[in-house]
């Protein structure tokens, strides 16, 4: 019986109007559900134990009844109507059962849903968010499921998560498909679609509840199952062309039409330079729309209006906006955006100030002359601490200074520790270790040159900024080849000569030419330009955190670290959530950096704010895309054959209750038919 | 007692009316009745002309000498009149709110004490499947109270024979007068024979067609098994609008017949339902009809 209505369900397409029959119900409910008709029947015949009443005389019912029999047969299905009606009732509700729907998708055996969850997904549309269209239609895929076919379900932004694993469990699956969120993530469809194919193959399935699995790429293409891949999502993530599909099969469902938005797509602050200690904030405003817009933009501080100011924005142009200069205290600002668009999550950005101090240097090494007479000009005074040390000093009690947060920045000049500090390092005429915490180098790195020409320069980056060094010549330096995690910042003919690497949090800045050699002779003619202290003060600035917001802003999804020396901390999230996070390694780690707004760190008595903004023009840009390209091929938009597709057993359940509705009011107020 | 079928208030009102008959009636005693027989009382009434063996006592001199011709004066003979009550006292009288039997009862209540306080000689004949003799006629006004309480000491029962009942009244009534039966004349095997004797014996015949409302408008829903109470009949029903249509249609023309059958043999025919007040009956319709004045 189960493979007649299988049969049945899979033959009953109407050319032209597609009917097709999607039964809910297995074979024993099925069986079940048939004796309710004849259960009917059953009790219509068992019920005429007829009341017994009384009456004065039967004589004109008599009379009565025999007229009524005359034209009887008609008269006989009056009586019954109620019965037919309690079968018309139970038919219509057993054919809502059979699930008719028109136009169905026709789904594969196995199909796995890929829900998009990123920032862009919470963009209000006419009938709600987008995520919301996309769980509707999901769960609309689910309803038409064949009694047999699996499904999974797969949440993701620039990670993913299988939200319920391959199973025939409907409401598992709709459970799966509601317990995803919008999480104001960017969007990367890459980690995904590698989790659904290498999930495709059951016999590589290992499953782990609630965390994403991630699966080789190479697997994919193993494996043994074809599955339909219904991607709901308004295609705005990176191209997703190198990925190998294997034998998925993509089924784009493009979620949404909105196209109109303004967002602030960037905040920060910067000191004055006047040193008067204020700080001026910037923001970048952005149309995406295809429309003019005009914007208010109020900026807020501790809840309190500072600055409003009224923008025009032309057609998908930027404008960048400078405010009132405030005195650089602790405490979060807030840019708002008025009037509210689709995408709101970009409407609002906050940043946390903090007040500014000099920074504090500390010089390791032989006396320099050069270098010192730099730091030592008033204008360097005013931003930086300097005080210098011996060389001997550079393994004495590093470690110690520096977990007490004394300095910001150290300069080791001629010399390398054999541990390096917790804190951002320059070195000069000397290379570090490339691998943090090894006392010695198995062998020295880089190669001693004379000479070596100056070929290029990174004069974007913010350490070499408005400086120019094409006239700056060099006697020594030590090269070092490209690449290894090196951020070339000057270049030569004979390899790097002055890099940043990266250390953890810190950074290390590394000019491999010694200013002065240890008979004081030069080594370069650079300190007599002007870029050099321009050099100097940029190293500063950009090493020992000057200009930097010092209060932490984070982008949506970044992990929010905090030294502390408390066991743990309290973190109350912008929704008013409270987490606690025990502190690793005098380091707490919060990872759930989904929403933007200000976070708060409690850890002990001190208190901690940071901010968390979208700042992303993929997830604020949310005109979607109609057609995006996977692995190699493109698609389009499978949507439009949803928007025809309509299920007709809420109308067949309507109907059957309007016909129990009119059967009751026959049955009580005895309607003349 | 007159205060538990009829209020003194309605007393009052009544107490002037009378019991009228359209037929010429005669009486065994002189009551105070003008009687549309001619005789020998001294109210004029008419003259006719002078016919050999005429009471010579009774020639209009007057005329004789104005006219030259003989004419014989006519008085108006005052008579009693007998008024047989006859109420259906079957079981399926004992239905409805109030009863038709408790409404038969007042009626008849009224119609007595009509009867009796105009000297009238008043009957009551109760009858279900046969009429009951046992109840003495009375007359005059000292015997309102004996009368009323034989009314109220009827109780329902029986099945109803109205053929067999008017058949025995008929032959066992004496003397002639005014007949009013009370009935919901719900008899199988029909109602014109037994009307058919009453109308035989010459008598001023009032029939009151009471049924309940219940009766009217049945409210019964679903299916049913309609007993009925006098012969336990039972009647299997399935309450439809059809079938409650079709029971009104049945019910109106069954009394549309019998008023027909009453109309064309010059008797009264009266359908009330018994939720109808019955001093409405007595003082309204049937005055109107002529019954009582």
């Amino acid at each position: 019986m189960y493979h007649v209505f299988q049969d049945v369900s899979r033959t009953e397409e109407i050319k032209g109007d597609r009917l097709t029959l999607l039964p809910s119900l297995s074979n024993w409910q099925w069986g079940l559900a048939l004796f309710v008709p004849l259960g009917i029947v059953l009790l219509y015949f068992l019920k005429l134990r007829r009341r017994p009443i009384e009456v004065p005389s039967t004589l004109l019912w008599r009379k009565s009844i025999e007229d009524l029999r005359v034209n009887s047969l008609w008269q006989r299905l009056r009586q019954s109507i109620l019965l037919l009606m309690q079968l018309l009732v139970a038919g219509f509700l057993l054919l809502a059962l059979l699930n008719p729907t028109w136009n169905v998708i026709q789904t594969g055996q196995r199909i796995i849903l890929l829900i998009d969850q990123s920032a862009s997904m919470g963009t209000k549309e006419e009938q709600g968010t987008r995520l919301a269209i996309a769980q509707q239609r999901a769960e609309s895929i689910i309803e038409q499921m064949k009694p047999g076919d699996v499904a999974m379900v797969i949440a993701f932004d620039r990670s993913a998560k299988v939200l319920a694993s391959y199973t025939d469990d409907h409401p598992a699956l709709r459970r799966g498909v509601q317990a995803i969120e919008v999480t104001g993530r960017s969007t990367d469809v890459r980690e995904a679609l590698t989790i659904a194919s290498a999930l495709a193959n059951p016999q590589r399935i290992l499953e782990q509840k609630g965390d994403a699995e991630v699966v080789p790429l190479e697997l994919s293409a193993a494996s043994g199952q074809e599955a339909t891949v219904y991607l709901f999502s308004d295609g705005r993530f990176p191209s997703a062309s190198d990925i190998s599909l294997g034998n998925l099969e993509v089924e784009y469902i493009k979620i949404g039409n909105e196209e109109q938005n303004v967002g602030i797509t960037a905040m920060a602050s910067r000191p004055r330079l006047d040193g008067e200690g204020k700080i001026e904030i910037y923001a970048r405003i952005k149309n995406y729309s295809t429309i003019p817009k005009t914007v208010t933009v109020e900026m807020k501080r501790r809840g309190e209006r500072v600055d409003l100011r009224r923008i025009e924005l032309s057609a998908l142009s930027e404008q960048g906006l400078s405010f009132a200069a405030i005195e650089r205290e602790v405490g979060d600002i807030q840019l708002s955006l008025s009037p509210g668009d689709a995408l709101s999550i970009d409407d609002d950005a906050w940043l946390v100030t903090a007040p500014t101090r000099p920074a504090r240097v500390l010089r390791i090494g032989p006396s320099n002359g050069i270098l010192d007479s730099v730091l030592s000009t008033p204008a360097f005074a005013k931003i930086a601490q300097v005080q210098s040390l011996p060389e001997t000093e550079k393994d004495g009690d590093l470690v110690t200074l520096i977990e007490e947060g004394k300095y910001d920045l150290i300069i080791f000049d001629r010399c390398r520790p054999k541990v390096m500090p917790a804190c951002s390092t320059w070195f000069i005429g000397a290379i570090p270790s490339s691998k943090p915490g090894e006392s010695e180098f198995a062998e020295p790195m880089g190669t001693e040159v004379k000479g070596p020409a100056i070929l290029n320069w990174d004069s974007v980056h913010p350490i070499m900024r408005f400086v120019q060094i094409d006239d700056v010549a060099i006697a020594l330096a030590t090269a070092v080849p490209a690449g290894e995690g090196r951020i070339p910042l000057i270049e030569t003919d004979r390899g790097l000569v002055m890099w940043l690497q990266n250390r953890g949090v810190y950074r290390d800045l590394v000019l491999s030419v010694p200013l002065i050699d240890a008979q004081g002779s030069w080594q370069t003619d650079w300190p007599l330009k002007p870029s050099f202290p321009v050099m100097v003060m940029n190293v500063l600035r950009y090493l020992a955190g000057i200009d930097a917001d010092r209060g932490r802003n984070l982008k949506v999804g970044d992990p929010l670290v905090i030294r502390s020396e408390s066991p743990e901390a309290t973190i109350l999230s912008p929704d008013q959530q409270e987490t606690r996070v025990p502190a690793r390694a005098g380091q707490i780690e919060y990872l759930d950096t989904d929403n933007v707004g200000l976070y708060t760190v409690r850890t002990g008595e001190s208190e901690e704010l940071a901010a968390v903004n979208l700042f992303d023009e993929e997830e604020s840009s949310i005109a979607p895309l109609t057609q995006i390209s996977i692995g190699a091929q493109a698609m389009g938009d499978k949507g439009s054959s949803f928007s025809s597709q309509r299920s007709l057993w809420r109308w067949l359940a309507l109907i059957g209750l309007g016909i129990l509705f009119l059967e009751w009011y026959i049955y009580n107020k005895r309607v003349y038919i | 007692m007159p205060g538990e079928l009829l209020s003194p208030e309605f007393l009052a009102k009544i107490d002037q009316l009378e019991l009228v008959s359209k037929k010429i009636l005669a009486g065994k005693l002189k009551g105070e009745r003008r009687s549309k027989r001619k005789g020998f009382s001294t109210e004029f009434a008419d003259h006719r002309s002078y016919v050999v063996g005429d009471d010579l006592r009774f020639i209009d001199w007057n005329i004789l000498i104005r006219l030259d011709r003989l004419f014989i004066k006519l008085f108006e003979e005052e008579e009693d009149l007998h008024i047989y009550l006859l109420i259906d006292a079957s079981r399926s009288m004992d239905f409805g709110t109030p009863t038709k039997f408790n409404f038969a009862q007042r009626v008849a209540a009224a119609l007595a004490y009509i009867g009796l306080s105009n000297l009238d000689r008043v009957r009551i004949v109760p009858f279900d499947d046969a009429i009951d003799t046992s109840l003495p006629p009375a007359r005059g006004r000292r015997n309102v109270l004996r009368v009323l309480d034989q009314i109220e000491k009827l109780t329902p029962g029986g099945k109803t024979s109205l053929e067999a009942s008017c058949k025995s009244f008929a032959t066992q009534a004496t003397g002639k007068g005014i007949v009013v039966m009370i009935s919901d004349l719900m008899d199988k095997a029909g109602f014109e024979s037994a009307i058919r004797y009453l109308v035989a014996r010459q008598m001023d015949l009032f029939v009151i067609h009471v049924l309940s409302t219940e009766e009217i408008d049945p409210p019964a829903t679903g299916d049913l098994r309609l007993v009925d109470a006098e012969d336990g009949d039972a009647a299997e029903i399935t309450v439809s609008a059809p079938l409650l249509a079709r029971y009104k249609k049945t019910l109106e023309s069954y009394c549309a017949e019998i008023r027909d059958y009453c109309h064309k043999r010059g008797v009264s025919y009266l359908f009330t339902a018994s939720d109808v007040p019955f001093e409405q009956v007595v003082l309204g319709y049937l005055r109107e009809r002529g019954l009582v004045r």
